[in-house]
């Protein structure tokens, strides 16, 4: 077992079932299980000068620490801490001082395309660390008994295929 | 006189029927599936009369005087046949035929079990067993006019074969459709008429039974007149199943399927074809059996019911009698002649001799054949050769057996595969025929199509164990036939974009790591 | 004796027009509530396809 920070989930399992069971009667739910998501938080303080010191504002980058996308965080997000099971996490494939060189950039084009000022901010890395949004991996069934499988995001309430 | 006015009056009508929709069949779908728009009366009329022909007419009555209600068994059968064929092929041919963009029952049976053999051997079977039926019916109607109008045999074939043949060459698909609703109309009145004023003579139903009792007891039995059939379960047993689901296995029966306007009304033609069925099946039995007590001295059976409406109603309506007589054999003839058409343009022109035939020449192609069948077929007929009329024996059974497994597994069983199909046609086909050429029924105790249906399935289920599966296109059209995929359409559409990255990261490290395994999924 | 006939016998022959009506009616209600359903899947399958189907 292993202590992280954890996104606060909206939706418990069955919060996800029932969500799933509106869309469609035609198939069942065999088991559904948590599979931790790794990203690198990392605040920020954009500077944007003395001038436009008004303008200034702490901005948190989540970086997808498995696939290396980076975004713009829209709200704080509640973090919890909780022990969680190494087998149900995964890795790291992105390197963090990589995710620290790239994320400024994505920053400073959002800043900049939402406050339409022509200066370029500073971005000020204040903090970093590496959080986890919990997701379910849920194996159903149709009604031939066929096996497929749904990715649920626990804290947005979202789902897609795994479709191989 | 009356009755040459009265039948001259509807032939007539159904030349103009041909002519009318001969301007308004444009294109191939139209003219060989009425461009897919046959409402429910029309496909339940359409259905129902093209699986009777004359034999409910005279063959079914002339059994009933002979035999007694045994000869009821056949009607149980079916009386429930509606029920069987448009609940279990209904919804799902129209879709599949609709999503194989198919024309013909032999094409739709090549792109479910897909391979060069299934389109060849289907047609084989279906050209030669339904080209028997064509010839049977234009016989049987030559004889019924000449016997009814008291003509010479070749007149009557010429003028009664040559009327289907015009109608049929003229208007296509939606001539048949339309002549098969207004001959469903004049069949069911005049059974109908026939039926209440027998009734009213023998004393209503008890009556009737109480006076075959006096007569002999057996008539009245289970076993037949004479208790002829005693024990024999497996002859009922064929008799209840060649008509309870045979009409799944002939091709110019389910063609009507196909040619659904949509899917939504099976429901409707389900109803309309089996209310229709029972007022048309049980009726003609038993007005052999009223003939058993009005006409105890008839010396030909098959002229009951004609003879009864002689006796019973004035002239004109006697006459209308014959014209519904007339139209059972047309009825059923002509769309097996469309059949024939569509086989021979769709699946032998188009398929092997032109297949970049245009949809005119598809469309003129099939009308030229209509013709030259239809011409051959008087031929024939004319020359009547010894043995032709056995054909309709066998071709019933042989159908049946050969391609009924074919066509419900088509829908219901996605692991039918080629292989199967093939097996299944051959061997039940030959069985049936067989079992029928030697009258093994006689010394079994199984009638032919019981005996091969039983190969056919064993031979469709043993078969698709072999050779290659089911295609997966295929299957998805099977899967989407019956409103379903792998995934439910519902969950489906609600693919969100927002976690389309952390999807594609997820599936990733699900197939690499043991994640799946460790948890007790099932591999992604 | 039902109509003239052993019980058997009338049973076994013509009580099936009734009992076939019935069923037809009730496969008519049957497929009448499929049809709801299906419509509503073939629905959701148009729109499934326009998005770019399966991607398998």
């Amino acid at each position: 077992m292993k202590k992280i920070k954890m996104l606060k989930n909206k939706y418990t399992m069955d919060d996800a079932y029932e969500r799933l069971m509106k869309r469609s009667k035609n198939f069942s739910v065999d088991k559904m299980h948590t599979l931790f998501y790794p990203y690198l938080k990392i605040n920020y303080l954009v500077d944007m000068g003395e001038k436009l010191k008004r303008l200034n504002e702490n901005v948190v980058c989540m970086v997808d620490m498995y696939t290396g996308r980076e975004s713009v965080a829209k709200t704080k997000g509640e973090f919890i801490e909780i022990d969680a099971d190494a087998k149900l996490m995964m890795p790291l494939k992105i390197q963090r001082e990589s995710a620290l060189k790239n994320a400024p950039l994505t920053i400073g084009t959002t800043i900049m395309g939402r406050k339409k000022v022509i200066k370029i901010p500073d971005i000020i890395h204040q903090d970093d660390e590496i959080v986890y949004k919990p997701f379910y991996v849920v194996e159903c069934r149709n009604s031939d008994k066929e096996v497929f499988h749904i990715l649920f995001d626990s804290v947005l309430g979202d789902f897609s295929l795994l479709n191989a | 006189m009356t009755e040459y006015i009265v039948l001259g009056i509807y032939l007539v009508g159904m030349i103009y029927i041909g002519i009318y929709w001969s301007k308004r069949s444009k294109d191939s779908e139209s003219y060989l599936l009425g461009g897919r728009k046959i409402g429910a009366v029309l496909t339940a009329l359409t259905l129902q009369t093209t699986s009777m022909s004359g034999y409910m007419f005279m063959g079914g009555p002339a059994q009933s005087y002979k035999d007694g209600y045994f000869t009821l068994w056949y009607a149980v059968g079916d009386g429930g046949g509606a029920i069987f064929n448009v609940g279990i092929l209904g919804k799902r041919m129209r879709r599949l035929s609709y999503y194989m963009g198919c024309l013909s029952p032999v094409e739709y049976l090549e792109r479910r079990y897909p391979g060069p053999a299934t389109r060849a051997i289907a047609g084989v079977i279906a050209i030669i067993f339904v080209y028997g039926y064509v010839l049977a019916q234009f016989l049987s109607a030559g004889k019924t006019m000449s016997a009814l109008l008291h003509i010479p045999l070749p007149i009557a074939i010429i003028i009664g074969a040559g009327v289907i043949v015009f109608y049929t060459f003229a208007g296509g698909y939606l001539a048949v459709a339309w002549t098969d609703f207004f001959q469903g109309i004049i069949m069911v009145v005049s059974m109908v008429v026939i039926f209440i004023m027998a009734m009213s003579q023998v004393g209503g139903l008890t009556g009737l039974n109480e006076s075959l009792t006096q007569i002999d007891p057996t008539i009245t039995g289970m076993w037949g007149r004479g208790n002829i059939y005693m024990g024999q379960w497996g002859v009922v047993a064929g008799a209840v199943l060649i008509y309870l689901v045979g009409y799944m296995g002939l091709p110019h029966v389910v063609i009507r399927h196909m040619a659904m306007e949509s899917p939504r009304l099976a429901k409707q033609t389900l109803l309309i074809a089996t209310v229709w069925n029972q007022l048309f099946i049980f009726v003609p039995y038993i007005i052999g059996l009223m003939g058993i007590v009005l006409l105890p001295d008839l010396n030909d059976p098959e002229m009951v019911v004609l003879t009864l409406a002689y006796k019973l109603l004035p002239s004109v309506l006697a006459a209308i009698v014959l014209v519904a007589i007339m139209s059972a054999i047309m009825s059923t003839a002509d769309a097996q002649l469309m059949l024939m058409g569509t086989m021979l343009g769709r699946d032998i022109y188009q398929r092997y001799v032109n297949k970049d035939a245009t949809d005119k020449q598809l469309m003129m192609v099939s009308r030229v054949c209509i013709l030259v069948v239809g011409l051959l077929s008087i031929v024939i007929a004319l020359i009547n050769p010894p043995g032709v009329f056995s054909i309709v024996i066998f071709s019933f059974s042989s159908l049946g057996s050969a391609f009924l497994p074919s066509y419900v597994c088509a829908v219901w069983w996605k692991k039918a595969n080629t292989t199967g199909c093939i097996a299944s046609m051959i061997l039940g086909c030959a069985t049936a025929t067989t079992w029928a050429a030697f009258d093994l029924a006689s010394v079994t105790g199984f009638h032919q199509f019981f005996a091969g249906i039983i190969v056919s399935i064993l031979a469709m289920i043993i078969g698709s164990q072999f050779g290659k599966p089911t295609p997966k296109d295929v299957s998805d059209l099977v899967d989407r036939a019956a409103c379903k995929t792998k995934i439910p359409a519902g969950l489906a559409t609600a693919n969100y974009k927002q976690i389309a990255p952390e999807t594609s990261g997820v599936l990733t490290f699900l197939k690499e790591s043991d994640f799946m395994r460790e948890t007790g999924f099932q591999p992604v | 004796m039902i109509f003239g006939l052993q019980p058997v016998v009338f049973f076994a022959f013509l009580s099936w027009p009734v009992t076939y009506i019935v069923v037809a009616v009730i496969m008519y209600f049957v497929m009448a509530k499929h049809d709801r359903k299906e419509e509503e899947w073939e629905k959701a399958y148009e729109k499934w396809q326009a998005q770019g189907g399966e991607s398998k």
